[in-house]
């Protein structure tokens, strides 16, 4: 989003047009929900981003494997 | 000596019937004809069924009684009654998935869990009630009517497994398979008053499970007693080879396990997040709880999952944007067939960048690890509760705006992380709110982990009577 008052964009309705591109057409009510926590997550997920382009990729099974409790 | 019809339905846990079958006191049919009778009165009011095989279950009854008679046991379920969530395939059968759209979907092909339950010796009753498409965690549904809470019949039994939860509390079968992609075992469970595990990504069998998020998906048994689950994991959990993202790890025997005890044992309590927003009924009753626990031996060691926001933000990115997929074609052709609720949530995944997505894959088994060091480095399991709020009522379980929406998801709070880290997690009654309702307390292990659970889970129940109460509807 630009910081431009008049250049921006209400998030719902680029949510709709997201939507449009899979051929749905998305009610503006559930496109607001989605905005907002779509929004949150993304918020979220940057501050507590962990992982740069020199950090390699970890394989989710493996490290269930590497760590499974043995017996009962 | 034989065992009444009441005691049939009430006292006994499903491993209390399997032996009392595999001994002669009690035949199979009369099993079978106890659930009957009491879905006669049960059914209309809480509506756990969506299609009944009673004629069927009574036949198969017959069979495994003479075989019985005739000193042949199939199994350890040998002739116990069960009833599952309507989204296992069996081939012939319809399976809806509680949606209209599948309706008149008649699978060619067994799931493995319903094959290895057949086996045993289990008996099928019937498909239960559920979420539509399993994507809502109070599990209303309009398509087939909303499944009610036995304990407060205006209030939801949690969903996505409706039917698995409402129906294991009111007696209405021994034990049932739901499934669980962000808590759909575990809710229910915990607002039914009933125990019911989401085991270890990898332990159990998908094939023939209705696919709502690939990476989160789990077979999730919900039953009377820990022991019970025990049981039935004993019977449905390891490799198949008709599903090769199950794990080799091997399985050990659950039940022999259960009488460890617990002393020694390290409980970790993450309080920061777990317990935020925790109705006073339920922190009290978590307390008392890990008092118990302190009796029987183990010590209570306070933790911090330092991840667990950003494992709830990954899991939303990945079940929404998942299911969003599955249903992108019907979503596109058939948006008018969807109820309100299952629309809703599944349109809402659509526009969810696929670099957000790869990223909260991506970031999996980084912050699994993270746990595992970490949190975990210093205790043998973590223990909170499953829901920290009290069950909605059926007026407040409809997503409806921004607030309404905010309110519903709190209920997979608690639950959703451990669907993203893939670990396993069982939830026991620990008691009843002022209005009476069922808490539910949560255990979370390390991977393959489930043994340990069950053995913490079957001492709660040993020394505590919660998962022995049933609803004053269910008596």
């Amino acid at each position: 989003m630009t910081s431009d008052p008049s250049r921006q964009l209400d998030p719902a309705t680029v949510i709709a047009w997201v939507a449009a591109i899979h051929g749905i057409d998305l009610p503006k009510s559930v496109a607001a929900i989605s905005a907002v926590e779509l929004d949150a997550a993304a918020r979220h997920a940057r501050a507590h981003e962990i992982v740069d382009a020199t950090e390699e990729v970890m394989d989710f099974r493996a490290i269930l494997s590497c760590f499974a409790e043995k017996g009962p | 000596m034989t065992i009444s019809a009441t005691g049939l339905t009430g006292d006994l846990d499903l491993v209390g019937l399997a032996e009392a079958i595999a001994a002669g006191q009690v035949s199979s049919l009369a099993a079978v004809q106890s659930v009957i009778d009491r879905a006669e009165r049960l059914q209309p009011k809480l509506n756990c069924f969506i299609a009944t095989q009673f004629d069927r279950a009574v036949a198969a009854a017959r069979v495994l009684d003479a075989e019985r008679a005739a000193g042949r046991l199939r199994g350890p379920l040998h002739g116990v009654p069960l009833a599952h969530k309507d989204m296992y395939a069996r081939a012939g059968d319809v399976s809806t998935g509680g949606a209209r759209i599948r309706a008149a979907f008649r699978p060619d092909h067994t799931a493995t869990v319903l094959d290895r339950l057949d086996r045993a010796g289990a008996i099928d009753l019937g498909t239960l009630n559920m979420a539509e498409f399993a994507v809502y965690p109070t599990g209303q549904n309009v398509h087939f009517g909303d499944c009610r809470n036995p304990w407060d019949r205006d209030r939801t039994p949690g969903g996505s497994s409706s039917g698995s939860g409402a129906a294991v509390a009111a007696r209405l079968c021994w034990a049932s398979l739901g499934s669980d992609s962000g808590g759909s075992t575990r809710i229910p469970a915990s607002l039914c008053g009933v125990s019911g595990i989401k085991p270890t990504v990898g332990r159990i069998s998908r094939y023939g499970l209705m696919p709502v998020s690939h990476s989160l998906d789990h077979v999730g048994p919900l039953a009377r007693s820990v022991r019970d689950l025990a049981r039935l994991m004993n019977v449905i959990a390891g490799p198949d080879d008709k599903d090769p993202e199950t794990s080799p790890e091997p399985v050990p025997d659950y039940e022999s396990g259960l009488e460890g005890g617990i002393d020694g044992l390290r409980i970790g309590v993450p309080r920061r997040y777990f317990f935020d927003g925790i109705h006073a009924d339920t922190e009290q009753a978590v307390e008392a709880a890990l008092s118990q626990f302190r009796t029987l031996g183990a010590s209570i060691v306070e933790v911090d999952i330092t991840e667990a926001e950003l494992c709830a933000t990954y899991a939303y990115l990945v079940l929404f944007a998942e299911w969003s997929t599955v249903h992108a074609s019907w979503l596109r052709t058939r948006l008018a067939e969807y109820g309100p609720s299952a629309r809703t949530r599944l349109l809402r995944g659509l526009p969810i960048p696929a670099s957000l997505y790869h990223t909260a894959l991506a970031h999996r088994g980084r912050l699994l690890k993270a746990v595992l060091t970490g949190c975990f480095a210093g205790v043998d399991l973590l223990c909170m509760p499953t829901t920290v709020v009290r069950a909605p009522t059926l007026a407040d379980s409809l997503e409806t705006d921004e607030a309404s929406s905010a309110a519903i998801g709190s209920l997979a709070r608690n639950t959703r992380p451990f669907n993203y880290l893939g670990l396993p997690a069982l939830s026991v009654p620990c008691g009843l709110d002022a209005q009476g309702l069922p808490i539910g307390l949560q255990f979370v292990g390390r991977p393959f982990g489930e043994g340990r659970l069950f053995r913490v889970g079957h001492a709660f129940q040993k020394a505590t009577d919660w998962h022995r109460l049933r609803p004053p509807l269910a008596e």
